[in-house]
């Protein structure tokens, strides 16, 4: 088990380190010359190769890499073009609300997509399950900003919730007011996949032949359902969770933008849109840094959950 | 009349179980289907009566049946099980799962799916101690590891400590007999317990399970294919054939003058002792679609003895001497065919 | 399994689809926008780019179906040719992503000693979320078509890339290629007039399938800014122009939504109903 860690862990590292090398690429690639921004509009071709020198540009590609992995690692990720704010001070800023929002959205719709699972499973063919296999259907097709749009819509009509930017922390009235609609159209999207998910690892497990054995002890309905069948029902659901988070990650660009708010996602469309390339390549990495993240992370979580794995391999 | 026969071959005890006109179906796609057909069995405090037919004859429904576990595209059409003399019918869900694990546990057939395999040995045995008996965890887990000692599983705190992934099939199977035992139960159902098994395992875990039985006194309906176990396991036999009792009767009768023709071919079936391999079937044909069953006595087209009469009419169970009956117009066999056996 | 049998499953597999009801509709649905897409230019009166100050966000009726736009365009004609482009990056897109993904499968099943490094990569690429190849690509060419298609390409190509190598894989089982080794093919000919003429069918059911989440990503990325400039017509767009008058005319976006929403759900559902039909694991 301890050997399946560490070989994920070296995997991460290397995915980290490609991550890092696009980002870096990222600003090699794009047709702006950062000594040329810097020395500005008035500057001489000597203040720009005073420049180049200064920041190293002149050096070989795999040596400036290096040094690009030596200040990202020392929390210095550059400027922002537009108005001169650090990058890793304005990421900092932004992923407190994108961890919020992500975590609001999964609070509400992890729970909500299991108990609708779960009745889907116990009544095969019933109203529930057709509403589940329909609502999945339509929650992986419908696009996110429609969802927000409408919510908009809705919101503005009743005047019931506030439609743009974060209240505040999130247990004043004011943050919990603001981030419901975002939260609410975030989560949807978790709700069809890991509902349908729920309901077709279930449906089997339901009648596993260890299931039946908790049964044949006296164990309530309740009881086998919840500690047996969903037990080990609930190792793919997890997997499956922490599949989602990628598109819960995307799905959050999308809300953040649509309800301005302040997070990760907005600032990297904000960025990449005003043409802002360090902005918008620290966003980037720090997106897909966070999300291998948090993928090791629930692969560890497996790991714990199911004691079958390590003995596997 | 028939009280009359139940009593006379029971001595003057009262049976422990019974079963009286059970009949069990099934909803499928292409229609209902009768697994168990008007069904009667009783067994007394520390018999082991043994329900013996091939694949599809309805044996592990009966097991399921007894216990309640039924799936929910079965329904029970008709008849009673009775326990200790109280109707199990009478009872509502609660009360019928309070007897469940207590007054009857199950062993089952694989050993390998049967155990949850995210949980310790040890806390699904301490989970089975506490659904009955309320007391601290730290008891209920000395508890775990004294039953599964008395199983003679080696190094009993260890393995109450393992997954089951980390055992072998033998003493997972062990564990689960210690699981099935944990409250002394009086009826015992055991589904082909040793079929997933080596056969040297095999030996082990029918002593184990005759050896505890005895100990605790328990009733054990033990359901098997293989009339070698049945030779070694069961006090009394019943014989079922797609879904009807064919024959029953005590053990040393059944084997030296059986009374139905499937019996003759079942016993002609059984494969030496120790022998490996799947039984051989002297008996022509296959079990009978369920679905399309035949009509009369159900197994008339398999029946070296069938007459017309056998299409036609569906033979009754019939009490002969020494409290066996059959199912058979013929029976009892050697008066009536004589020389053709 | 034998070519007769392979063939036998297919007719089941047809068969059992044409029973479907929401697939038959899914089809038509999809059949009839597509054409409506393509015939756009003789359908429609209007042109996508004329602006009419004076008729600026009419609601629907009076001379134009869906009313106009922001800038007094035709809505439906704005809709039919941004549907012409939304499904066209889509369909170039998927394209690039199939080359990509088939090329990729193909040769970790055929150099086995390939495999595991090609699919440790594709597995990385899987689950990537596809929004941030579209935030990426965006930052390096800028917002625009090129950008678009690399996106869509990149998030198909690791489907693709799985469900060729199993396809492939159980193809170089089959006799006739050690055959063709035997007799001394070469290896581009192996590829080509063995493995791909005989691996394609699952191959291009999936990329079908695929469809669905390349047009969703395009018209999002094109949502937020990061694909075609206006005043391009393309789905995406057209909703996000409609937001700035969600209030005042909430058609304009909602109907861009819905198109969408119908385009991405009829594929999803014949999607589900190949699943269904055709043996699940092979898909």
């Amino acid at each position: 088990m301890f050997a399946r860690l560490i070989h994920r862990g070296v995997t991460s590292l290397i995915v980290l380190t490609g991550v890092l090398l696009i980002g870096f690429l990222m600003l090699q690639v794009i047709p702006a010359d950062p000594a040329v921004a810097i020395a500005g509009p008035q500057g001489t071709q000597e203040e720009i190769d005073a420049i180049r020198r200064h920041l190293g540009l002149d050096q070989p590609v795999l040596l400036q890499f290096v040094w690009y992995i030596e200040r990202v690692l020392s929390g210095d990720m550059g400027r922002s073009v537009i108005n001169n704010a650090s990058v890793s001070a304005e990421l900092f800023r932004a992923a407190g609300p994108t961890v919020e929002l992500l975590a609001v959205a999964m609070l509400w719709a992890v729970p909500t997509a299991l108990g609708l699972g779960i009745l889907a499973a116990l009544r095969r063919g019933g109203i529930v399950d057709r509403l589940v296999m329909a609502v999945s259907v339509m929650g992986v097709s419908i696009p996110v900003f429609w969802v927000g749009l409408l919510m908009i819509q809705f919101a503005a009509r009743t005047r019931a919730f506030p439609v743009q930017g974060r209240g505040g922390p999130l247990w004043t009235l004011d943050g919990l007011s603001h981030i419901i609609l975002p939260a609410v159209a975030l989560g949807l999207i978790l709700v069809g996949p890991i509902a349908r998910m729920t309901r077709t690892t279930l449906s089997e497990s339901l009648y596993a032949d260890h299931v039946r054995t908790a049964r044949a002890k006296g164990a309530s309905e309740a009881r086998v359902i919840i500690h047996h069948a969903l037990r080990t029902a609930l190792l793919p659901i997890i997997t499956l969770i922490g599949l989602q988070i990628g598109t819960l990650l995307g799905g959050a660009v999308v809300t953040e933008t649509i309800f301005s708010w302040p997070g990760v996602g907005r600032l990297a469309v904000g960025s990449i849109i005003a043409g802002d390339y360090p902005m918008a390549q620290g966003a980037i990495v720090f997106l897909a840094s966070a999300f291998i993240l948090v993928n090791i992370t629930v692969d560890i979580f497996n790991e714990l959950a199911d004691p079958r794995i390590g003995a596997k391999t | 009349m028939k009280q009359m026969t139940i009593s006379k071959q029971a001595g003057v005890a009262a049976p422990l179980f019974s079963v009286e006109n059970l009949s069990v179906s099934f909803a499928t796609d292409s229609g209902p289907l009768l697994a168990l057909d008007d069904v009667n069995l009783s067994i007394h405090p520390g018999e082991t009566l043994a329900v013996v037919g091939e694949s599809g004859s309805g044996k592990s429904v009966l097991s399921l049946a007894i216990m309640g576990l039924l799936p929910p595209t079965a329904t029970v059409k008709a008849g009673h099980l009775r326990y200790d003399g109280r109707d199990l019918a009478g009872l509502d869900k609660t009360a019928r799962r309070g007897m469940r694990g207590k007054d009857m546990a199950m062993i089952f057939q694989e050993p390998s799916t049967a155990l949850n395999p995210v949980k310790r040995i040890g806390d699904q045995l301490v989970e089975a101690i506490l659904l009955h008996d309320a007391m601290p965890k730290a008891k209920a887990k000395a508890r775990a590891v004294e039953a599964l000692a008395a199983t003679g599983i080696p190094s009993p705190e260890v393995r109450a400590r393992a997954f089951p992934h980390e055992l072998s099939g033998g003493m997972r199977q062990r564990a689960l007999i210690a699981m099935a035992l944990i409250h002394r139960p009086r009826l015992l159902i055991a589904d082909e317990p040793t079929t997933a098994l080596d056969v040297t395992v095999q030996a082990q875990i029918l002593d184990l399970i005759r050896d505890l039985g005895r100990e605790t006194g328990t009733a054990t309906i033990f359901i098997t294919h293989d009339m070698g176990v049945v030779a070694e396991m069961a006090d009394r036999v019943a014989v079922l054939y797609a879904g009807r009792m064919v024959e029953t009767a005590r053990a040393s009768d059944l084997f030296t003058s059986p009374e139905h023709p499937y019996t003759l071919g079942l016993l002609g079936s059984m494969p030496q002792l120790n022998q490996r391999g799947e039984p051989m079937l002297p008996i022509s044909g296959t079990v009978p679609d369920l679905r399309r069953m035949p009509s009369g006595c159900h197994f008339h087209p398999r029946c070296p003895f069938a007459q017309e009469r056998c299409a036609e009419e569906r033979p009754g169970l019939r009490a002969l001497d020494r409290g066996r009956r059959s199912a058979c117009h013929f029976a009892p066999l050697l008066e009536t065919l004589g020389g053709q056996a | 399994m034998s070519d007769a049998t392979a063939f036998a499953a297919r007719g089941r597999t047809w068969r059992r689809l044409r029973r479907n009801p929401m697939m038959t509709l899914a089809l038509g649905v999809l059949m009839l926008i597509t054409l409506a897409a393509i015939l756009a230019p003789v359908l429609t009166p209007f042109d996508p780019y004329e602006t009419n100050i004076r008729a600026r966000l009419k609601p629907p009726g009076d001379g134009h179906i869906l009313g106009t736009d922001s800038q007094g365009r035709d809505l439906l004609t704005r809709l039919l040719y941004g549907a012409r482009t939304t499904l066209l990056i889509g369909f170039v897109g998927t394209g690039f992503g199939a080359l990509l993904g088939g090329t990729i499968g193909l040769c970790a099943a055929f150099y086995r000693r390939l495999d595991s490094v090609l699919m440790r990569i594709i597995d990385v690429f899987l689950s990537f979320p596809s929004i941030l190849f579209g935030l990426s690509l965006a930052a390096m060419l800028g917002p625009g078509l090129d950008s678009l298609i690399f996106a869509v390409g990149l998030s198909v190509m690791p489907g693709i890339a799985r469900i060729s190598r199993g396809a492939a894989l159980s193809i170089m089982a089959q006799d006739y290629m050690d055959s063709g080794r035997a007799i001394g093919l070469p290896v581009q000919r192996l590829l080509s007039g063995y493995l791909l003429a005989n691996a394609y069918p699952p191959i291009l059911t999936y990329t079908t399938l695929a469809f669905g989440d390349a047009v969703l990503l395009a018209a999002t990325l094109g949502f937020l800014g990061l694909g075609l400039q206006p005043p391009t017509a393309e789905l995406g767009s057209i909703a996000a122009e409609g937001r700035s008058f969600l209030f005042l005319a909430p058609h304009v976006s909602t109907a861009a939504s819905v198109l969408i929403f119908v385009i991405v759900l009829s594929f999803n559902l014949l999607g589900d109903a190949l699943r269904d039909a055709g043996d699940r694991r092979s898909v």
